[in-house]
């Protein structure tokens, strides 16, 4: 058995260790797998360990490193994705009761990258049903039960990719593929403490994908330091015939470059003035360690634009077009959480004309983005205004109501998530400090669109100077705990699906 | 997927549940309330425009999603969004895969690579009236301008005479740039004096349809309201036509806000029969172009503008490939669907014109880099030519109408209408069939081409049009609830300002599932064209072919085919006029109006090639091919000396 050090080292320690023959690829895999059947269900983490794919796959990827055929950092690491995605043979549930049996005969492309780049499928992971599109207002929102995050289990993951959060963050595998509509990447992060990055609109190919927005959805890594993102995205990035939004960009990663300038950060007016006392004082503490590479901008205007009703305009209809099916059928009525029963209905009722004014005001909205982050590097606040919610009861603080300094607050996108889905541009998540209830807070760098390297270089550069990514979540005592979580997994599959 | 209204309706209903006449009814309701809030009475009233039932507890738990939507809605109406704002997604009509061929390095994009042989009439002497010279070619001009035989100033003038002299006939003069076009009459015999040559349209007088922007002049769109719309830039088109050389005389007539051949000037009518109207939307340029007042025209098409028009007045038209000309500074209608395109008297004439105007401009997102060379030896004999064998093989059918059950009498009333027409277009269309089978004879006999058979693919495509008709409804937003439609001198149930309220109805989910079912047509057509280049078809078939390429984007030109003799049925409603047949069409109470009528003896028909994806310089070469073949080039209307 494998020591915890190896199932929390990042992506690129696995890496260097497996390409010196130092590390087995088929014994990591083990190694995951146990701890996703042991320690998953209880994060409501997993929805399909896919053991004899992964076994599979661990062999082939020794074999070829062992005859000196090495694909690259990824070759022989193991790893989830989000039950968004397909995996031929496999269940993909997208997190609900409805399709808890389906199965596509067909890889996503981003599953398909990744076999190629030698990484190894061990899980497919849990998710907010229909992800999230539908207006969730409790942790409850998935048929897998809520997600819970490693850090204390009575909390919530963060949705959509729950289950990419909890289980990279908890060492259930080496880092896991997310996605984000409105926020589906950050949230989880947040809560759980990970390096978790959205990638610009176009970057990375989401076909074999639920569609959840066409105009919005996007697709990201999730792991444990910012630069393991660099060197997942590297793998999965770039143009697919069969997902129309992508385009010719190659993104390249290697590692941060070796003498780093000055970076310009700006500080978003709004993002941090209410939130929680702690994630305040954390994001304000990171300033001084950003303040030792980058020259920081206080208190600029991000451009002023309906971002909120654009983003629940744009993501309504077009969920309710995706699941239509779904609406007209009534099986929304076999959703976990009471608003997703219901807020399929209400979402048909946006007007076509409605929706077509929310896409025109995003063309401006573009533009004056694309002029505003030109200004910096970066610009940065806290990920969410709180850290996470309880798993018990509805989140409080929903709507339009700015939730107050102690409140165990909604998983609202704050300040920076929902202008930069709506317009599209990358953000990249990092933890920085702790905050009620010993939980994970984050702080986000949002760039221009293409960006994303620059991002993931003064992530590093953050991190090399902080040990945030680098603490643990206490698994092991709440393992051992009498009152720990009820493993409430209903449909979580623990065994090879064929 | 079910796209038709009244299936879908009917299926909701039974959930007991969604609706799609629910949205717009329940935010319209809402906009008049006092403090704009929805209420459960509201959901109440709604539902009952509706007919479905909603329970109490659903209501309620629906109202805090409503509000927090309507008052986003009221968000973006703050905005007040000019009608240039385009949407943040962007229309592609190829399908997965495929990318347009961009030109190759070093190739001018503005440079024909072969142009047609110089002329007879160049080497004549010019006539001592230039009116002889006006029905003349764009290739003929050109030349004659070019070896200065003529100069651009006489010609000028001999158009803007002519554009005066049948205006109060014909109706397509919106407004007459005549000062503009004096100055630049004068600059082009001055460059070309200097040596200074830059294009084969350098000097000819042209006209645009009066959605173009020009600046320093009124921009009016055909709609009453809009007389004095003033805008301070140029379009595109209309800058790349001045750098070629060309001179702008008027702006054209369209029907209001791009739809049929009513404006708020009159009726622009055909020059072949005056009693009819000229078709639309592009009324103007059909108009004169067709009766020699301009040397070319520029049009636009969202669902049969320039076909429409091109097969009425019998000019040759050229629909480009959605995204191949730019649309900046154009008006409007649709953003997935809208097309700028020449309308003249020869294929060739319309290459020469889009050799000058196509290309992005770094506006308008929508335009590809694509290619576009115009080759007048380029060998054609290469290409695979499909036809649409039932639309040429089979008598023609009307668009199926169903009348519901439930139909109240006015609507049995246009039921029983249109179908008392039904037998007179019928022999209508069987005659006209005559023209498109001695077009297949051409192309086997005299050209000698393979033809392969083919089918366009079925969809339901006329329930597509709720897309341009919901995103016209957009467009013109604020000109629908300001109430500033009632002055659109347009009123009749098929105007858009009908359209556009009634739109404001549509669920968005209905749009985008519209828009989807469009990709599927889109994926079944790219197959279609794995056999073939080009497809010959009857303009007005059953197959639908103006609305069905309108949708997927493929460029079409409309070939004039020959003159209906005097053995023509008389002209009649419906079924005859290019695109204008289509299922939607109303036909009014009371004796018909002859203005709506097409067709009779001594009135051109039409066929038209449907070309490959951004392969426009192609298909301009085969129709231009088959119009040297089948001869009917010279065609104008006679009463126009």
């Amino acid at each position: 058995m494998m020591n915890n050090d190896i199932v929390f080292a990042t992506v690129r320690e696995l890496g260097s260790k497996i390409k010196m023959l130092q590390l087995s690829p088929v014994e990591l895999t083990e190694a995951y797998l146990a701890r996703l059947e042991t320690i998953g269900p209880k994060l409501g983490a997993v929805v399909t360990v896919t053991r004899k794919l992964a076994l599979e796959q661990a062999a082939t990827a020794e074999k070829e490193i062992k005859a000196g055929h090495y694909r690259g950092p990824l070759h022989g690491i193991p790893y989830g994705v989000k039950d968004a995605f397909s995996a031929k043979g496999y269940p993909t549930t997208w997190g609900s009761a409805p399709y808890k049996d389906r199965v596509f005969d067909y890889d996503a492309t981003i599953v398909t990258m990744l076999r190629e780049a030698g990484a190894i499928l061990v899980a497919k992971l849990a998710m907010v049903e229909l992800v999230g599109g539908l207006g969730y207002d409790g942790a409850d929102a998935s048929f897998t039960g809520p997600g819970r995050t490693p850090w204390n289990p009575e909390f919530w993951s963060g949705g959509s990719s729950s289950g990419p959060g909890a289980a990279t963050s908890a060492g259930l595998v080496a880092f896991s593929i997310g996605g984000e509509t409105g926020g589906s990447i950050l949230s989880p992060s947040n809560n759980c403490g990970l390096a978790g990055m959205r990638t610009t609109y176009g970057r990375v190919s989401r076909a074999g994908g639920v569609t959840l927005s066409w105009s919005l959805d996007k697709v990201g890594p999730m792991c444990r330091s910012a630069d393991d993102c660099g060197l997942v995205l590297a793998a999965i990035a770039g143009y697919d015939p069969a997902d129309p939004a992508t385009v010719h960009r190659p993104f390249v990663y290697s590692g941060p470059p070796p003498a780093t300038k000055r970076y310009r950060i700006a500080i978003v007016k709004g993002s941090y003035e209410n939130a929680q006392p702690e994630v305040r004082a954390n994001f304000e503490a990171s300033w001084k360690i950003l303040a030792q590479f980058a020259d920081l901008t206080h208190d600029v205007e991000l451009p002023d634009y309906p971002y909120a009703p654009i983003l629940s305009t744009v993501m309504g209809a077009e969920a309710a077009a995706a699941f239509q099916e779904l609406i007209e059928t009534g099986q929304m009525r076999e959703m976990a959480n009471q608003q997703d029963r219901l807020n399929g209905y209400a979402r048909t009722m946006i007007s076509a004309v409605d929706y077509l004014q929310a896409m025109r005001v995003r063309k401006p909205a573009r533009l004056a983005m694309d002029k505003f982050l030109a200004q910096y590097d970066a610009v940065i606040g806290p990920t969410s205004g709180s850290v996470a919610a309880s798993v018990h009861g509805t989140f409080a603080g929903r709507g339009d109501s700015t939730p107050k300094p102690g409140e165990a607050a909604a998983p609202r996108a704050v300040a920076l998530t929902g202008p930069g889905n709506v317009v599209g541009v990358p953000a990249l998540s990092v933890p920085n400090g702790f905050g009620q209830n010993n939980l994970p807070s984050g702080m986000q760098f949002m760039g221009s669109a293409w960006s994303e390297k620059t991002l993931i270089d003064i992530a590093v550069q953050y991190q090399k100077r902080t040990d945030w990514n680098k603490r643990r979540p206490p698994i092991e005592k709440w393992m051992r705990s009498e009152t720990g979580p009820a493993p409430r997994v209903p449909g979580a599959r623990q065994t090879v699906a064929s | 997927m079910s796209l038709d209204r009244r299936q879908f309706l009917s299926s909701c209903s039974k959930l007991g549940f969604a609706s799609t006449l629910l949205p717009g009814a329940l935010f319209t309701i809402a906009a008049k309330a006092e403090g704009k809030r929805i209420t459960a009475e509201m959901i109440d009233q709604a539902a009952l425009i509706a007919d479905i039932k909603i329970a109490d507890d659903q209501k309620a738990a629906m109202l805090s999603i409503l509000n927090t939507n309507l008052k986003g809605f009221e968000e973006f109406r703050a905005l007040k969004m000019p009608n240039s704002v385009p949407p943040a997604f962007i229309f592609d009509p190829l399908p997965p895969g495929q990318e347009p061929t961009p030109l190759a390095v070093g190739v001018d994009p503005r440079k024909p690579l072969h142009i047609g042989l110089a002329p007879a009439i160049a080497s004549k002497e010019v006539p001592k009236d230039l009116n002889e010279l006006a029905f003349c070619t764009v290739r003929e001009l050109g030349e004659l301008v070019r070896r200065k035989k003529v100069s651009s100033l006489d010609l000028t003038q001999m158009y803007i005479a002519r554009l005066k002299k049948y205006d109060p006939v014909l109706h397509f003069v919106i407004t007459l740039t005549e000062d503009r076009a004096l100055a630049q009459a004068k600059e082009a015999d001055k460059d070309i004096a200097a040596g200074k040559y830059r294009s084969i349209l350098q000097g000819l007088p042209w006209g645009g349809k009066d959605l173009l922007a020009v600046k320093g002049y009124p921009t009016t769109w055909g709609a009453g309201g809009f007389e004095d719309q003033v805008f301070d830039y140029d379009a595109t088109v209309v800058k790349r036509l001045d750098k070629a050389g060309a001179v702008l005389v008027a702006k054209l007539s369209l029907g209001a806000l791009a739809g049929g051949d009513k404006w708020f000037g009159g009726r622009t009518r055909n020059p072949w029969n005056t009693d009819q109207g000229s078709s639309g939307s592009s009324a103007g340029p059909g108009s004169a172009t067709s009766s020699g007042c301009v040397a070319f025209s520029i049009g636009s098409e969202t669902g049969g503008s320039i076909s429409g028009p091109s097969t009425k007045c019998g000019v040759t038209g050229f629909r480009p490939t959605f995204g191949l000309v730019p649309r900046t500074g154009a008006m409007t209608l649709s953003w997935t669907m809208d097309k700028l395109g020449p309308m003249c008297r020869s294929a060739e004439d319309c290459a020469l014109v889009t050799q000058a105007i196509w290309g992005p401009d770094n506006e308008d997102e929508a335009c590809q880099k694509a290619s576009f060379q115009w080759n007048a030896e380029f060998d054609w004999k290469k290409l695979r030519i499909g036809y649409v064998k039932d639309d040429f093989e089979k008598p023609w059918e009307p668009p199926v109408v169903m009348l519901a059950a439930d139909a109240t009498d006015e609507e049995k009333k246009v039921y029983d209408r249109r179908k008392a027409l039904e037998p007179k277009q019928r022999i209508s269309r069987e005659y006209d069939r005559k023209f498109d089978m001695a077009a297949l004879d051409v192309l086997k006999h005299k050209m000698g081409v393979q033809l392969i058979p083919v089918e366009i693919p079925k969809f339901p495509y006329d329930a597509m049009r709720t897309i341009y008709t919901t995103e016209g409804a957009a467009a013109f937003e604020e000109m629908t609830l300001s109430g500033r439609d009632r002055i659109l001198y347009e009123r009749s149930q098929s105007s858009y300002a009908n359209g556009f309220r009634s739109a404001h109805f549509y669920p968005a989910v209905e749009y985008i599932q519209a828009n989807r079912a469009r990709t599927l047509a889109i994926r079944a057509l790219a197959k279609v064209y794995e056999q073939v280049d080009i497809i010959v078809t009857p303009t007005t078939g059953s197959s639908n072919q103006v609305t069905v390429t309108n949708l997927t984007g493929q460029p079409a030109v409309i070939v004039p085919n020959g003159l209906r003799g005097p053995d023509s049925p008389p002209a009649g409603t419906g079924g005859g006029g290019g695109g204008a047949g289509a299922a939607g069409y109303d036909v009014p109470a009371g004796p018909p109006d002859p203005g709506n009528q097409s067709g009779g003896p001594n009135t051109p028909v039409s066929i038209t090639f449907l070309g490959s994806l951004y392969k426009d310089d192609e298909v301009l070469a085969f129709a231009s091919a088959y119009q040297q073949a089948a001869g009917f080039l010279k065609l104008h209307p006679p009463s126009y000396p």
